[in-house]
């Protein structure tokens, strides 16, 4: 029978449009399900399947109250209440910007956010052409979504994370029970899990953003590797593809994690004989590496960017912390608290009839295990790593496995004697009942700060800053006491690191360089280390006044090329020697420069002075006066091969300054100064990545047809564990 | 169901399992940074004041490269400039090419100003520089001798006085590029000075300012005066004179201290002849205090009796006298309080049965040798004796004392000596026992720890017999930095918070 021959005995659209939304009328005023509705027969239930809402029917009037008193509305506002609280110090209203541990400050505008994403050239230290990695996309979109203000995009992402990751689990949740206070169990315990609170406290917005997405993605995964027929063709496997590459562009470390359970799934469907199963799980697994092209590349390169940025990880984590769900790091409640949310899981794997379920959750647990223990091991660039995002997948697992157990528990006890079945049934019942009552106690007296805080603290006194931002290119170097005893650096235009600047960083080569400079820098063995700052544009060098910053303080003290300007809270030396961020320098220096000396001397400098230029933050237009032959063009940033000059319409040929910067031969004439770095490969790049984008986005749009399977997705569906366990869907996972 | 479902047994071993490898692996230890020793590639040291009247005044300066231990400095050679502070020219190379070179008479011809000394490469490891001033007459005669050193943030200085007949300068010298803004706070006997007069006072770049202390804290003694730039970098000196209206009663350079501490020793009080030896302590806290006294003389250690409680007020100088029984032995002296630190010296003074003339000397709270230290202008002749003094207050300390080669003196180098110094006490080395009675020679000698000895202080007394009276002047040893800590660096982004 064919479509156009049952259309006229469908409802129109106009009716059927009506009544979709009379049913979320009814659903968001009565807080029941929807009522006796006349298109029934079309299997429209309105948005969301029926659940025991009558469990909460207070029999109360008016619109307002019913909607409130809705239980995936109560739990959001009960998570938001205690978050609300939890996050007492870092709340919008204290004004200032949210920073601290992993995330830097959102200053700025969306717009600085696009800027840094388009652009092929990033002043990051002392410059890098590295590709901004997609969650500066991301980011830039959703701070364009929140009116343009990244601050707003992050406060959001980050602080309202617990109660979102509570709604999203407890819709999820519908899927696999229909107990009311179960879905609140796990709906709970999943948006209070030490990852989530720890996520907010060390200030990561990836895994705050997995938090809240992971439970929709595993369902949705859940759908694509069960689905027994071809159905509805191949948009829900690209739909999933495109929203797994979405959130991995904030967190790619998911992308491993999923991958692994994804292939394991197409191998399960291809032992099944489910190809279609298998190649759309495949399918899935491989979309988001083309959703991060052409950061995938670089990926490829690097697989250390999975896991880089500021990291966190606790020193002193005993294993078996890793086991029940406990990432290590500030906001961590103690591990016992969620021992009984471990046994709740174990049990499911005692039931008989949806063992398998619950076997299958244990696999993508202990996978997410192995993660996490492979994570506590490594050490990027010398910090060790936060193992919280593998925990993510094992924390979501165990709750499920611990549904399976609890679901219809009550029943299946009853049936036999008392013994110590029950006792210790009981037992676990309780102790993985008071686990989120546990952790929200616990996170509410911690407080959700520290390393997170919000403030609007300068870095520079206000004559340095404004100095600064009057001679653009020019850079300050701010030091502080490290963990382990090493001192801690950043080199930036005098504002210290902003959002768009994550992820972004010099080649390893001038990383070493300026380590090894900053390290002369603090000691006081008389090194020529003020004087290789000078060439990397540098004027000022802060320390801010902090236990531990004394001998700091005392190796710049002693250092002959640094004059100390301010003292207090802020103690602030000038670089004697010259800095500009393009200079012309005297054959003299240009000899030293050419040679790859790592700076010149300050006698040099007294007798032969390099001539500064004006330069703009990326590029330059400027006259170059003449002067004798021999003399070299410096741009204090990093000798790269995107970066070209002419003078007069001439191209100059290129050369590496002081063994690290960019430089150019200067014939004796002077003329006309243009300097540019060019963008043509990046912008290619980011061609190619729309138009990937946009076929993505058309493949996983549901078609004309399909448009019926959407409205048939989940409806009038039972949830996996239905009282009678013979109508499970039992292949989940098979 | 009697046992376990495989499924549950199977998980619970996974999970078993994989806490064991976990535990097994351990985690990486965390990142402890070692702060590593590295050498010194560039040093300064600053002569703050070189003044040359015919007859009347000579300023001398030796500049001298202390040896590397085998298997350090490399092959790259060093240098070694001098050039005077307010010139305008290039640094002139000195004729110290490698470690273990000593230049003597440099300078000479510099009046009136600073002589800075720079040096570059293994040369500046062991850069040691120090500045005698001789004055045969007027109100400056005496010795006055004073260790050159690297500008600085702060100095502390524990002597002067400005009541009537003394004189104290302060020498402040700027040898950078960028002028430097400093304050000069003065505590005294009579407590702490007006600190307004001392408030920030500019030095131009390359240039010097020579202050009298009478405009800073007029009609004081017992002077202890702190140096502190808000800007920039200085390198100060003190220098007390002292007359009586008609002859001359002493002059010498007083030495930059060690900070204030809880516990401060002061080395180098020679063994009294015809003079007094003081300990003057100042507290430049705002609250009382009571410090012991203990002495560490040849013979052993001991609290003279009432130094054991002596008072010092807040921001107040008192002296402690050493008392008669003492003045047969070389003493190195500790100062210890309930925890307030103070600042301490040494004043020695001493005369000539038979002269007016008088004359003193400065020592001042100083740290043990760090490694090699060197002393570069020994004269060797009939009425000057070098007396090196070498206290160990905590543990026995085996010193070596090796000659060194001065720049254009022939002859073979007398022999190395070993100087045993048991725990808790002082030993003293005559270095005219390097000769034999009766020669005249310039002698460098290396002051060398050897590896397990305890911390060793150590100063040189330089004492003349001259026709009207003694000429002394005392100056510690400390041992150029030649290992400094340097912490490794890493970026961070947060480096701001």
């Amino acid at each position: 029978v064919s479509t156009r021959a049952l259309r006229p005995l469908l409802a129109s659209r106009g009716v059927r449009l009506r009544a979709r939304l009379g049913a979320v009328g009814d659903w968001l005023s009565r807080g029941g399900a929807p009522g006796v509705n006349p298109l029934g027969a079309l299997g429209d239930p309105g948005p969301e399947g029926p659940d025991e809402l009558e469990a909460l029917d207070l029999g109360g009037s008016g619109a307002l109250r019913r909607l409130l008193l809705r239980p995936g509305v109560l739990l959001f506002l009960g998570l938001a209440v205690v978050a609300l609280v939890a996050e007492r110090s870092v709340l919008a209203v204290r004004g200032g910007l949210l920073s601290g541990g992993a995330l830097l400050p959102p200053a700025g505008g969306a717009g600085d956010l696009w800027s840094a994403y388009l652009s092929s050239w990033h002043d990051v230290s002392v410059g890098t052409s590295m590709a901004a990695p997609p969650s500066t996309a991301t980011l830039a979109l959703l701070s364009t979504l929140c009116f343009g203000k990244p601050w707003l995009a992050v406060d959001v992402l980050l602080l309202a994370s617990v109660p979102l990751a509570g709604v999203t689990a407890y819709l999820a949740s519908g899927r696999l029970v229909r107990h009311l206070y179960l879905r609140l169990w796990v709906a709970a315990t999943w948006a209070l899990l030490p990852v989530a609170t720890g996520t907010i406290a060390v200030g990561r917005l990836d895994t705050a953003v997995v938090q809240v997405i992971l439970p929709l993605l595993v369902l949705a995964a859940g759908r694509v590797l069960t689905a027994s027929a071809p159905h509805d063709g191949w948009w829900r496997a690209w739909a999933l593809g495109l929203g797994l590459g979405l959130t991995c562009t904030l967190a790619p470390l998911l992308w491993p994690l999923a991958a692994v359970v994804l292939l394991a799934g197409a191998a399960v469907n291809l032992a099944r004989g489910a190809r279609r199963g298998a190649l759309e799980a495949v399918l899935v697994a491989v979309v988001p590496a083309a959703v991060l092209f052409p950061w995938s590349l670089e990926l490829l390169r690097h697989p250390s960017l999975l896991v880089a940025g500021s990291q966190l990880g606790a020193a002193d984590l005993p294993t078996w912390h890793l086991l029940l769900l406990s990432p290590g790091g500030p906001a961590v409640p103690a591990a016992w608290v969620t021992v009984g949310v471990l046994l709740a899981g174990l049990a499911g794997t005692v039931r008989a009839d949806y063992r398998r379920l619950a076997l299958v959750c244990w696999a993508v647990a202990l996978l997410g295990l192995s993660a996490a223990l492979l994570l506590a091991h490594l050490r990027v660039d010398g910090r060790l790593v936060w193992p919280g995002p593998a925990l993510q997948l094992t924390g979501l697992a165990v709750l499920v496995a611990g549904l399976v157990a609890a679901s219809g528990a009550r029943s299946r006890l009853a049936r036999s004697s008392f013994g110590w079945r029950q006792l210790v049934s009981g037992l676990v019942a309780v102790t993985a009942g008071l686990a989120p009552m546990l952790l929200a106690g616990a996170w509410v007296v911690r407080g959700a700060d520290d390393p997170l805080h919000r403030d609007d603290r300068a870095l520079l006194p206000a004559f340095a800053l404004a100095e600064l931002q009057a001679n653009p290119g020019l850079r300050s170097l701010v030091l502080a006491p490290a963990a382990g005893g090493s001192v801690g650096y950043l080199l930036s235009d005098g504002e210290g690191a902003r959002l768009e600047e994550a992820g972004l960083r010099s080649s390893s080569a001038q990383r070493r360089a300026l380590d090894a400079i900053v390290a002369d820098l603090a000691s006081p063995r008389g090194s020529d280390a003020a004087e290789a700052l000078a060439t990397r544009a540098v004027r000022y060098v802060a320390v801010r006044t902090v236990p531990g910053s004394e001998p700091i303080v005392a190796g710049l003290d002693a250092q002959v090329g640094l004059v100390r300007r301010t003292s207090g809270a802020v103690v602030l030396w000038q670089v004697v020697a010259p800095a500009a961020r393009l200079s012309v320098l005297p054959p003299v220096l240009a000899d030293r420069a050419r040679a790859g000396d790592g700076a010149p001397t300050l006698d040099q400098l007294r007798t032969s002075r390099p001539v500064a230029l004006t330069a703009g933050a990326e590029g330059a237009r400027a006259t170059v006066p003449s002067g004798p032959e021999g003399r070299l063009l410096v741009l204090a940033d990093a000798a790269d091969s995107g970066w070209h000059a002419t003078l007069d319409g001439k191209a100059l040929p290129s050369r590496t300054a002081w063994g690290w910067a960019q430089g150019f031969v200067l014939p004796a004439s002077g003329g006309r100064l243009e300097l540019w770095h060019t963008h043509a490969t990046r912008q290619a790049a980011l061609g190619l990545q729309a138009v990937v984008l946009v076929l993505l986005l058309v493949l996983s749009a549901p078609g004309r047809r399909r448009r019926r399977g959407l409205e048939e997705d989940g409806a009038g569906e039972e949830p996996v564990m239905s009282r009678q366990p013979g109508r499970a869907l039992v292949e989940v996972g098979a | 169901m009697t046992r376990p479902p495989l499924g549950t047994v199977v998980v619970v071993a996974a999970l078993g399992g994989l806490t064991l490898v976990g535990s097994l692996l351990g985690r990486p230890a965390a990142s402890r940074v070692r702060t590593s020793q590295v050498e010194v590639v560039g040093a300064t040291a600053v002569c703050p004041d070189l003044r040359q009247v015919k007859g009347i005044l000579a300023s001398r300066v030796s500049v001298g490269a202390a040896p590397l231990p085998a298997g350090r400095g490399g092959a790259t050679r060093g240098k070694v400039e001098i050039v005077s502070n307010s010139a305008r020219t290039a640094p002139s190379p000195l004729a110290v090419s490698e470690p273990g070179q000593v230049a003597v008479g440099v300078g000479t011809g510099i009046d009136q100003d600073a002589l800075v000394v720079s040096a570059a490469g293994p040369l500046a490891a062991g850069l040691e520089a120090e500045q005698v001033t001789r004055g045969e007459g007027g109100r400056e005669r005496g010795l006055a001798g004073l260790r050159c050193e690297p500008p600085r943030r702060e100095a502390w200085f524990e002597g002067g006085s400005t009541v009537v007949g003394d004189e104290s300068v302060l020498v402040l010298a700027n040898v950078d590029d960028t002028p430097a803004t400093v304050d000069v706070s003065v505590f005294s006997a009579t407590g702490p000075a007006d600190p307004r007069p001392g408030q920030g006072i500019t030095v131009e770049p390359h240039s010097r300012r020579v202050i009298l202390m009478d405009t800073i804290a007029p009609d004081r003694a017992l002077l202890a005066v702190h140096v502190l730039s808000r800007q920039g970098r200085v390198a100060a000196a003190l220098r007390h004179s002292r007359t009586d209206g008609s002859s001359p009663l002493g002059v010498d350079w007083v030495p930059q201290a060690a900070p204030p501490a809880a516990q401060v020793v002061v080395p180098g009080i020679p063994q009294g002849g015809n003079g007094q030896r003081y300990i003057l302590i100042t507290n430049p806290t705002t609250d009382d205090t009571v410090a012991s006294v203990r002495i560490t003389t040849q013979d052993g250690q001991y609290v003279p009796t009432g130094l054991d409680q002596v008072a010092v007020p807040a921001g107040t100088t008192v002296t402690a006298r050493l008392d008669i029984e003492t003045l047969h032995s070389a003493l190195a002296a500790t100062v210890t309080t309930d925890g307030v630190p103070v600042l301490a010296g040494g004043l020695v003074r001493d005369a000539q049965q038979g002269s007016k003339t008088r004359e003193f000397a400065y020592t001042g709270a100083s740290i043990p040798l760090s490694g090699p230290a060197l002393m570069t202008d020994l004269v060797i002749n009939r009425p000057t004796e070098s007396t090196l003094i070498l206290s160990a207050p905590q543990g026995k300390a085996t010193v070596v004392v090796t000659p060194i080669q001065v720049l254009g003196q022939q002859g073979r180098l007398p022999a190395a000596k070993t100087v045993v110094v048991p725990a808790g006490r002082t030993a003293v080395l005559k270095l005219s026992t390097f000769y034999p009675p009766g020669t005249d020679a310039q002698l460098a000698v290396e002051v060398r720890p050897l590896e397990g000895s305890g911390p060793v202080y150590a100063a040189r007394y330089l004492r003349e017999r001259g026709a009207h009276g003694p000429l002394t002047t005392l100056l510690d040893l400390q041992g150029p930095a030649q290992l400094v800590p340097r912490l490794p660096a890493v970026l961070d982004q947060q480096a701001a918070d």
